[in-house]
């Protein structure tokens, strides 16, 4: 549904994006990551049609960006990081305008879904932020797009509000739709996505599936507690080990991160045992996306 | 396009533009006779004047009337439409409320097109009223000595005068996004021409001529009415494109300081 190849865009001198990459396949909910200011919203932007990029091709629901004249060229849904809406115009109102002739009897359906049937002769103006993001999601959806571009939908939200949001994205992909949506809120992707993009500062620096990323970056890590400060010697032997791939160490807690669980463990354990290290605990966890990200995003 | 300017009709309404524009307009239409008929000679009395110089002094009639409000006209509707309106299209595009509206297929023509119609149909009918409120408060203050004819033209040539700010309003929004800015630069438009015509004498080749027709009450209209009509509409289809292209050819959904 979306292809990109090198896309750059560069702002007078501010090169906000250095060569993008990326590939969203037809039913999936491809979650786009990265720090604020790492080039996402540029991105959307120019995927929604609504900025020229500087260089590079992009695809969109099958229409080459360079061939639009017009945003609505590319019959997507899109709702922007801070959506806008007329302050004066009703929520029912909103949904009728924004959905034109195609939404028909769409909009009391749209109104249900999102939650907003109460406030359907309110003033959008009078809104607050979960609600206008949830009638932004409506808004996007109204013209039953094949594709939704989503700008931080979840950002800015209360917890309520993010589940909300979150359960509307994973509803749109039992419709069939597919979704690229951004956020720096990395449990969101983790809860609902199938495949992941990392940007940063304006490069794409990983894009898997959920499951390649399970099983090439999620790894097993042991957070073993010391009743003694670790003696520096045992640390870098530990550090020879085959099987550990990296240390860290938070007080007298070591995190190792191991590329198994069994053959781990045993090894780990022996070689405390033979060094006469008084182990305190020795808990089992899986590093999650945060973690990777920031490992992903150091060198940068 | 029908969705278009009923939202502009809503919006007219709902953000009372219409509405102050509407006041406005009757409100200087209706506080001119007042003042020449009893404001005035009441000051004059106050400075000393024998009530039996008053008339010497100034004219008290209805076309006297009708005159000094056609000037305020100029000078006051200039201000309001400008500042009334300078957020048309340059509040959306800096609020970034046409990001939707477009990404839902919306056309800039359209969108545009729109805003000109409904408060271009405003702006030429309000004038138009109210020059008629304003026949007919004189005449029943003085007495009725101008032919409704010459009114219903000078009502029609105002009306076309203030589309033309109209269309300065939305090219200038179009290429400023900032509203404020955008009035100011539509007032220099309109007093700048007004000042170049009068200084060079070229009134009836630019669209102030038009409010010089319209102040010609009792006086059949002239080859300089066609010129000032025919520039006018000219330089307003050329604002309205210039617009057009601009939105075309902008980047949206940007982030302002």
């Amino acid at each position: 549904m979306i292809t990109v190849k090198g896309l750059y865009k560069n702002f007078k001198d501010f090169h906000a994006l250095k060569g993008v990459d990326m590939h969203v396949q037809k039913g999936e909910i491809y979650g786009f990551i990265g720090h604020n200011g790492a080039g996402k919203s540029t991105t959307m932007n120019i995927l929604a049609g609504l900025s020229r990029p500087t260089k590079g091709q992009c695809t969109v629901n099958g229409v080459a960006l360079t061939d639009i004249e017009h945003p609505g060229d590319l019959h997507i849904g899109y709702l922007p990081e801070d959506p806008r809406f007329y302050s004066w115009m009703t929520t029912r109102e909103t949904l009728a305008y924004l959905g034109g002739d195609i939404a028909g009897g769409r909009v009391n359906e749209m109104l249900e879904w999102v939650g907003l049937t109460h406030a359907a002769h309110r003033r959008v103006g009078g809104f607050s932020r979960g609600m206008k993001q949830r009638l932004g999601v409506g808004a996007a959806l109204v013209r039953d797009p094949a594709l939704l571009i989503l700008d931080e939908p979840s950002s800015a939200l209360d917890p309520e509000g993010r589940s909300d949001v979150l359960r509307l994205i994973a509803e749109m992909k039992q419709m069939g739709k597919t979704v690229l949506f951004s956020t720096h809120i990395l449990s969101d992707v983790e809860r609902v996505c199938d495949r992941v993009g990392m940007i940063a500062e304006g490069s794409m620096i990983m894009e898997k599936t959920i499951s390649q990323l399970q099983r090439d970056n999620i790894r097993p890590i042991f957070d073993i507690t010391s009743a003694v400060p670790w003696d520096p010697d045992v640390l870098s032997k530990l550090g020879e080990l085959d099987v550990v791939l990296e240390i860290t160490t938070e007080g007298n807690t070591l995190n190792v991160m191991t590329v198994d669980e069994n053959e781990s463990s045993k090894r780990l354990l022996r070689f405390f045992a033979d060094r006469n290290v008084p182990l305190r605990s020795l808990s089992l966890r899986k590093n999650n996306l945060e973690e990777l990200f920031l490992q992903e995003v150091k060198p940068l | 396009m029908m969705r278009e300017i009923i939202k502009e009709i809503k919006f007219g309404l709902r953000s009372g533009k219409l509405l102050i524009l509407l006041a406005s307009f009757l409100f200087f239409a209706l506080l001119t006779p007042v003042m020449l008929k009893f404001v005035l000679p009441g000051v004059l009395q106050s400075q000393g004047v024998p009530s039996e110089d008053l008339g010497g002094i100034m004219g008290m009639t209805q076309t006297a009337c009708i005159q000094i409000y056609m000037n305020d006209v100029f000078e006051m509707g200039t201000i309001l439409v400008a500042f009334t309106l300078c957020g048309l299209l340059a509040q959306e595009i800096r609020d970034n409320t046409l990001v939707l509206p477009l990404c839902s297929g919306r056309g800039f023509g359209p969108i545009i097109g729109a805003k000109l119609l409904v408060f271009g149909a405003a702006l030429a009918g309000i004038p138009l009223l109210a020059l008629i409120a304003d026949y007919l408060y004189a005449g029943l203050l003085f007495s009725f000595e101008v032919e409704l004819l010459f009114i219903i033209r000078g009502g029609i040539l105002q009306g076309m005068y203030m589309v033309f700010l109209l269309c300065c309003v939305i090219m200038w929004g179009s290429a400023l996004k900032r509203p404020i800015a955008t009035g100011f630069l539509t007032l220099a438009t309109a007093f700048g021409l007004h000042f170049a015509g009068g200084l060079l004498g070229i009134h009836g080749w630019l669209p102030s001529g038009l409010l010089l027709q319209a102040q010609r009450l009792g006086e059949a209209t002239d080859q300089s009415l066609i010129t000032s009509l025919t520039i006018t509409t000219a330089l307003s289809t050329a604002m309205f494109l210039i617009a057009l292209w601009r939105m075309k050819n902008m980047e949206w959904n940007e982030r302002h300081a």
